[in-house]
């Protein structure tokens, strides 16, 4: 079987890279945020900008404030800030285990440090393939990649990922440890919701693996 | 919510400490910094959620400044960087007004701050250390290793002739330890230890390249030897967190010739291998699970690392 993963938010924190870099651009602007409820802003499906306007800042400061953030949120540094969830390498060896094929795909502007990342993170070695698309049109790139791939079935954390599993016809399993809430998956119209990347092993394998 | 107020928040060493503390806590733990300079000078405050700028820390202002912000921040955790925030820091340490405050220090951390008492007491615990030189019984031409007693950062280290040294003052001397010189590689040892537990975790940098004193390429590796030490030296300083220490060879094998009781600017890099003794160092300290920080590595596996500068705007103004 072949199973592909999202990274951010899925095998990796999406959080701390995301507030502690919206944090520091406020700052040099010398805005002062709640981080806490931006992100929860963010994780009911807000764009970091209506995010900030929500927070009440002007349309003009979100703005610039976004787009600063935009052109930082690969930076090496701020990619330092990532760390794995404490069960991903238990969860991808299992897998492997299983004699799956196991695909990484990722929306992120740049390959090249995605694949520094992933050296760091220890994980690049778990993965047959690794499939890096453009986060300006994730969906219908993660699709190409699920279809021609011929993948059994994807786990991702937002409504891109259900998006491009779907027109892929691939079995989409959703984690809300990342980028959006149990709540707005739903929403969307996303039954198989899990709180951990166990509890997504545990259910593909129970239904794809019998 | 845990706060922790980092002391010199310039160094690259407390800069390491916010950013993986943000890596792994993210806005759970609160993050207070003070620092000579304004905060638009000083990177940490970036990560930080309060920074304060704070008199030099060998000056009697500092510690009334320290003693103010625990109060006003309500700080649980204070980790001090420089030698004269360790000292100020034991004096705060028995004051009962900061009961409950984690000091990543102790009275013998303070000692060791100085270069001396340091070398004194690793021989103590039988980590051997560079032969010290009478320079008075030495050959005019014998070239030693000299060391300020309370140095920071390699600063005033350096080679120098029998010959040379006669001609410093008395109270020159007096300042300084004066050592047989050692073969390189020079290897800095990113050390945790867990007292409790007895749990060591030691990792190897070999520098591959320094630029102005910061190491720009690293090798990252286990060494049995060098592990035995760290774990020594961990059990003697009651060690519960993160240290680094440097070692050399002398003529019988390793030697230390330098004791940080803190972690390092470099620690970052043995961080960025897979290593974070910095996140390990705060989990420990607050009392959570640090085993996923840190494994052992195998003798035969290495890490490269280079290093290149980041670029931060830290204010914009119209």
């Amino acid at each position: 079987m072949i199973f592909a993963f999202d990274l951010d938010g899925t095998l990796i924190t999406a959080r701390q890279r995301q507030m502690t870099l919206l944090q520091a651009i406020a700052r040099s602007f010398d805005v002062k945020l709640d981080s806490r409820a931006i992100w929860h802003q963010k994780r009911e499906g807000l764009s970091t900008q209506t995010a900030l306007e929500d927070a009440g800042l002007s349309r003009a400061k979100a703005t610039e404030i976004a787009y600063a953030w935009l052109q930082n949120i690969e930076a090496p540094f701020w990619l330092s800030l990532d760390t794995l969830f404490p069960d991903t390498v238990d969860v991808l060896e299992s897998f492997r285990g299983s004699g799956g094929k196991l695909i990484l795909l990722t929306a992120r502007q740049n390959r090249l440090l995605l694949l520094q990342q992933l050296l760091r993170l220890g994980i690049g070695k778990c993965f047959d393939d690794i499939e890096c698309v453009s986060p300006f049109a994730a969906v219908d790139e993660k699709a190409g990649v699920l279809s021609s791939q011929d993948v059994d079935c994807f786990v991702g954390d937002s409504e891109t990922d259900f998006r491009a599993a779907k027109m892929a016809k691939v079995p989409f399993y959703a984690v809300s440890t990342g980028q959006r809430s149990s709540t707005f998956l739903a929403a969307q119209g996303i039954a198989n919701i899990h709180g951990s990347l166990p509890e997504v092993r545990e259910t593909i394998f129970a239904t794809r693996l019998e | 919510m845990t706060t922790i107020l980092l002391g010199a928040a310039g160094t690259g060493t407390s800069f390491a400490i916010a950013s993986r503390i943000r890596a792994v806590w993210g806005d759970e733990v609160r993050i207070v910094s003070v620092d000579i300079n304004p905060p638009e000078l000083v990177t940490t405050s970036v990560l930080s959620d309060a920074f304060i700028q704070a008199p030099f820390a060998g000056s009697p202002e500092y510690e009334n400044c320290i003693r103010s912000i625990l109060s006003s921040e309500d700080i649980d955790i204070f980790a001090p960087i420089l030698n004269d925030e360790h000292l100020a820091a034991q004096r705060i340490v028995g004051d009962l007004t900061f009961g409950n405050l984690d000091v990543w220090s102790s009275e013998l951390y303070a000692k060791c701050t100085d270069k001396g008492y340091a070398d004194q007491f690793l021989r103590n615990i039988g980590v051997p250390t560079p032969n010290s030189i009478d320079f008075l019984q030495s050959e005019p031409d014998r070239v030693c290793f000299i060391k300020p007693r309370n140095g920071f950062g390699s600063k005033g280290a350096r080679k120098i002739s029998v010959d040379e040294l006669g001609e410093l003052s008395k109270s020159e001397l007096e300042g300084l330890i004066v050592q047989e010189v050692c073969d390189g590689p020079e290897v800095t040892v990113d050390s945790f230890y867990d007292a409790r537990a007895d749990a060591s975790f030691a990792y190897c940098r070999e520098r591959i390249e320094t630029k102005s004193g910061v190491c720009t390429k690293a090798r990252v590796f286990f060494d049995p030897e060098l592990a035995a030490i760290a774990r020594k030296i961990g059990k003697g300083l009651k060690q519960r967190g993160t240290i680094c220490f440097q070692a050399m060879k002398g003529q019988g094998g390793w030697v230390i010739t330098d004791l940080n009781v803190r972690s390092g600017a470099g620690t970052a890099i043995t961080c960025s291998a897979g290593f974070d003794v910095l996140a390990a160092a705060f989990a420990c300290r607050t009392g959570q699970d640090y085993s996923r920080f840190v494994r052992q590595i195998d003798e035969n596996e290495e890490f490269i690392v280079t290093r290149q500068y980041a670029e931060f705007v830290m204010a914009h103004r119209r």
